[in-house]
């Protein structure tokens, strides 16, 4: 087993879904994948949001610039 | 017999509605009612107090309903509900690909409004979508549970497989991979689509996360689940990260594109041999017909970009404008967005139609167990079914009157320049196709009920009753 695979397999416990609602399953893979993706493209909408914010305050337009802004 | 005994039996559940235990629709007397199961009655009754119900369908984003005092179809009921009917049910196999683009779209703002209201849609089917009077509506009421802090998209996995990657193949592959969607009812794997998409889309930030990474992380932890003992924690991610998760879809989605053209029949208006004089007669023939008959729906069959259906709409039908062309439903569909008519465009191969499919081939109706509609257009068409397909005079007309009440039907002769065209590089093998041959073949389904030349061509407009569909 390469290190790697190692590695994905120690994880899994902190990444396994458990919605007990759920009717689909999620798939263990699809989960892992999203949840550390989201990490980093919730810090980069976060960054995105602010620019926005940024740019519409500097250019006048817009009052806010996302509805989702950051908490 | 107790009147509970008579109500079951005048009852059905639909075939396409078991997956979800939230709740089912069923049909009682011929209405279409959806049961809410207790089950899910905080959520339900979330839905509807947080403002989101009343949001979206507000924004005809998603079908009405009326809360009924009906009785459930099962003793789980929690409450009954009657939806807005939708016509026609239509596949994501027969959508261009703005239609699934649309479909696409439609699902990451409902999840970003459901998020907005502290709730969340937990799944995200293509089937869930459908078009009504051509522009996309969310047709499932019970879609929507509470969002729970912290916890990943559950549907993730199914928006990718149902959206994503057949958008993905139909931009970057090859337009007519759309049919892939018939074949897999869950989505299309994403190690497949991964193997089939070019290796350039790895360079796609988009396409590589959520196909790519997304097909070999599923593969690496196909077989985790099961070899885990120990009780699992949950996995966390923020509001945030989900939104980030979502604006990332959306842009990918939103840069995903297709430029219709270069296909069969994507010019054709442009190409044939009618003089202008012939196609505006053809066209108050058309209008005439519909005025005749009435008809509440018509499909137009062989609908190119639409002009004629466009005709039958403004004389108050709704209309479903079919064509094997992806460019012409594509430009049809593009056509529509810009008028408020009632015509959806969709993708259909006549020569082979949609089959039932699904569990027990019942989950999905065929286009003919969709049917009968009140009338039919088939302009230009019969020469390509015929001739072009060599399918008998007799079948189509058989088809034809199982499908319909009506038929407005035009023939082709082969003096025709389009049919010489078909005839060009082959043998002719149909002595039978004259117009003498033509009214017996179909005389033997329909009573025909009008007959008149198009000016200015060779071609004859049939009116015809259907022997086989009560009208």
């Amino acid at each position: 087993m390469k290190m790697t695979d190692f590695m994905f397999i120690l994880l899994v416990p902190f990444f396994m879904p458990n919605d007990a609602h759920a009717y689909l399953d999620p798939g263990t893979g699809s989960v892992i994948l999203q949840v550390v993706a989201a990490g980093v493209l919730g810090a980069l909408f976060t960054i995105k949001s602010y620019w926005r914010a940024m740019v519409g305050f500097i250019t006048g337009r817009g009052k806010k610039a996302n509805d989702t802004e950051a908490k | 017999m107790s009147s509970a005994a008579t109500s079951l039996q005048q009852q059905v559940p639909l075939a396409s509605s078991f997956r979800d235990r939230s709740g089912f629709l069923f049909k009682r007397d011929g209405r279409l009612l959806r049961q809410v199961n207790r089950s899910f009655a905080a959520h339900y009754d979330l839905f509807i107090s947080s403002g989101l119900y009343k949001e979206l369908t507000d924004s005809r984003l998603l079908v009405t309903h009326l809360e009924v005092s009906e009785q459930g179809a099962t003793a789980d009921a929690y409450k009954v509900i009657e939806p807005l009917l939708i016509p026609f049910i239509s596949f994501p196999s027969e959508w261009s690909f703005s239609q699934l683009k649309d479909a696409a779209l439609l699902t990451l703002d409902l999840q970003e409004r459901a998020l907005a209201h502290g709730m969340v849609l937990k799944d995200a089917s293509s089937y869930n979508v459908q078009f009504l009077n051509g522009r996309p509506i969310f047709i499932d009421t019970l879609s929507f549970e509470k969002y729970s802090e912290g916890t990943p998209w559950i549907a993730y996995r199914q928006f990718c497989q149902h959206f994503l990657a057949p958008l993905a193949l139909m931009a970057k592959c090859d337009i007519r991979l759309n049919h892939l969607m018939q074949l897999y009812i869950d989505g299309l794997p994403l190690d497949m689509t991964s193997a089939l998409l070019p290796w350039k889309t790895k360079i796609n930030p988009g396409l590589m996360l959520h196909i790519h990474m997304h097909a070999r992380s599923q593969s690496k932890f196909a077989d985790a689940a099961g070899k885990q003992t120990e009780p699992v924690k949950v996995a966390r991610m923020s509001a945030q990260a989900l939104r980030g998760l979502l604006d990332s879809l959306k842009t990918t989605i939103t840069k995903l594109s297709w430029l219709p053209g270069g296909t069969e029949w994507a010019d054709y208006y442009e190409n044939t041999n009618y003089s202008d004089s012939a196609m505006e007669q053809k066209k108050t023939l058309v209008s005439d017909a519909i005025q005749r008959i009435r008809p509440k729906m018509v499909w137009d069959l062989g609908a190119n970009v639409g002009v004629f259906s466009e005709i039958a709409a403004r004389n108050g039908a709704a209309v479903l404008s079919f064509d094997i062309d992806p460019a012409a439903v594509e430009k049809n569909y593009l056509r529509g967005k810009q008028r408020d008519l009632p015509i959806t465009p969709l993708l259909m191969d006549l020569t082979n139609p949609t089959p039932s499919y699904g569990w027990a081939h019942e989950e999905r109706a065929s286009l003919e167990g969709r049917g009968p509609v009140d009338m039919i257009l088939a302009l230009a068409l019969i020469h390509h079914l015929a001739i072009g397909n060599n399918v008998p005079l007799s079948r189509v007309a058989e088809y034809f009157s199982r499908l319909s009440g009506h038929l407005l039907i035009e023939f082709v002769p082969k003096s025709d320049s389009q049919v010489i065209r078909l005839l060009k590089s082959r043998e002719d093998i149909f002595p039978d196709y004259t117009p003498q041959g033509f009214e017996s073949a179909f005389s033997a389904n329909f009573t025909i009920v009008d007959k008149k030349s198009v000016a200015g061509s060779d071609r004859i407009m049939y009116l015809m009753r259907s022997r086989a569909v009560a009208v």
